[in-house]
């Protein structure tokens, strides 16, 4: 099943175009990641997934009823200015209704990621004192939590050790294996792509591609020393 | 002490300020707008002291100022990011208006000290009933939009993307914070509102784990400050506002020594 679908996608900022032409899929339960050279537009693309950013021309489908989308972004300043259990950091997802306090089900649904995500250890520790994994750990986890049809991920792994950025997608894809979530993820870490990735879509001014990550040219990524991926 | 009436009518009302306030101000301070609250309160003067100079009570006119000039600058600085220098312009307006008003209403100074530095002895009856009306409002409102304001004071870089209608919360946080801008400066003053505001928040933020730790911990240094300078100023008739400085100041200089868990 598809979950959505971009059709000859274009993005012009002022007179240039970020890119034209551009088609792919997000599939159930699949992993999707955007690749490209820094400042080619996957934000902005993602920016338009989120509906927080026009398209030229081309246009978006969503699968019907809409899943609840959920995006972790690059930064997160907030995160390291409070003293805030990974708990109560984690539980800020849930934003709707008018009850001061947690239902006994949210608790429970808390609980639940916290323990999917390998934080119930450090639940009460503070999210402002843990380690750069840990801290992305918590970020999914905040994105999890309210049990989300689509996942998108921007760079999660970029300021991680190695150890950490495996933990880090091992979770996601763990995850993504026991529920019915389908992720589209930024990154410029080839191994990871190679690892954890189903499908790709290479941004590029001209002629982007989207494809199976096992049928993925990693060559042309890498000649030239141009730094595609 | 409590025999007095203007001694109950400033317990009730700085009891009530120091509540909202503690509340209000710790999503203030985690949305990172103390600079914001602190130029509302100059813009709460210059609404003072237009209500003085047609006659109202100085509370209208400085709820008008702040709530409109919250959701337009506020607005206004938080799409520029950088928003220093338009706030220092907007500061500058505010209290020059202010002194200009002053001068037009032909108040004597002791009405231009009493809005800049407070005066919760001399608070009316009719003023209680305001201040506790508007308290109430701010904290019902406060309550039943806990969990957006939360989100958004706390994260907002997802906070824009999780909540449904992120505009609608954030213009609601300015106006919450206007509001409290105005009915805290009945007790501290319009100079001095960051101590009510943004202390008590501040050093509960350093000790508070969840955000209802944190808005009970500056609840409560907020009625601490409040209810022992009212005491000390009744003892010693030296200003609440010097009380209320001094003593959250001292919480706040306190817990920037508790560095460890």
């Amino acid at each position: 099943m598809t979950v959505l679908t971009g059709e000859n996608i274009g993005i012009k900022f002022g007179e240039r175009w970020l890119y034209q032409h551009v088609n792919f899929e997000l599939r159930d339960q699949r992993v999707l990641a955007v690749i490209g050279d820094n400042g080619v537009g996957k934000t902005t693309l993602i920016r338009s997934i989120l509906g927080q950013q026009k398209l030229t021309t081309g246009q978006l489908t969503w699968t019907q009823p809409k899943p609840t989308v959920r995006y972790v972004p690059q930064e997160r300043p907030d995160a390291q200015d409070f003293p805030l259990r990974i708990a109560e950091f984690v539980g800020l997802s849930f934003d709707q209704g008018m009850r001061p306090w947690r239902t006994q089900k949210e608790n429970t649904q808390l609980q639940h990621i916290l323990n999917d995500t390998n934080l119930a250890q450090m639940a009460n520790r503070r999210i402002d004192r843990a380690s750069g994994g840990e801290r992305q750990r918590a970020y999914l986890a905040q994105a999890l939590l309210v049990n989300p049809g689509v996942l998108i991920l921007d760079e999660a792994t970029a300021n991680l050790d190695n150890i950490a950025k495996y933990e880090l997608m091992d979770v996601v894809r763990h995850y993504r294996d026991h529920h019915q979530l389908s992720i589209i993820m930024i990154s410029h870490d080839l191994e990871i792509i190679q690892e954890y990735a189903d499908d790709y879509l290479l941004l590029k001014p001209q002629g982007s591609e989207f494809g199976l990550v096992k049928d993925l040219d990693i060559t042309q990524l890498e000649a030239g020393n141009q730094d595609h991926a | 002490m409590l025999n007095y009436s203007f001694m109950q009518n400033a317990f009730v009302v700085g009891t009530l300020i120091a509540i909202v306030s503690g509340f209000i101000g710790v999503f203030v301070v985690a949305r990172h707008m103390s600079f914001l609250a602190h130029t509302l309160s100059e813009i709460g003067f210059a609404g003072a002291s237009f209500g003085l100079f047609m006659g109202w009570s100085p509370l209208i006119g400085m709820l008008m100022f702040t709530i409109l000039a919250s959701t337009t600058i506020g607005e206004l600085g938080m799409r520029e990011g950088r928003s220093e220098s338009l706030i220092s312009a907007v500061s500058a307006v505010a209290i020059g208006l202010g002194i200009a008003f002053l001068a037009l209403s032909q108040k004597n100074a002791s009405a231009a000290t009493g809005i800049l530095f407070g005066s919760i002895f001399s608070i009316s009856q009719q003023n209680v009933l305001q201040v506790v009306i508007l308290a109430v409002i701010v904290l019902a409102v406060g309550l039943f939009f806990y969990r957006q304001l939360r989100h958004f004071a706390f994260d907002y870089n997802t906070a824009i993307y999780s909540l449904p209608h992120v505009l609608l919360i954030e213009v609601l946080f300015l106006v919450l914070m206007a509001m409290t801008v105005a009915i805290s400066s009945q007790v501290v003053g319009s100079l001095l509102i960051f101590i009510l505001i943004t202390l008590p928040a501040s050093a509960a933020m350093r000790w508070g784990r969840t955000v209802w730790q944190m808005i009970g911990l500056a609840i409560a240094f907020g009625i601490f400050g409040v209810w022992s300078a009212l005491a000390l100023s009744y003892w010693t008739n030296v200003p609440v506002s010097f009380y209320i400085a001094i003593i959250e100041a001292g919480i706040y200089f306190i817990s920037l020594i508790n560095r460890d868990e």
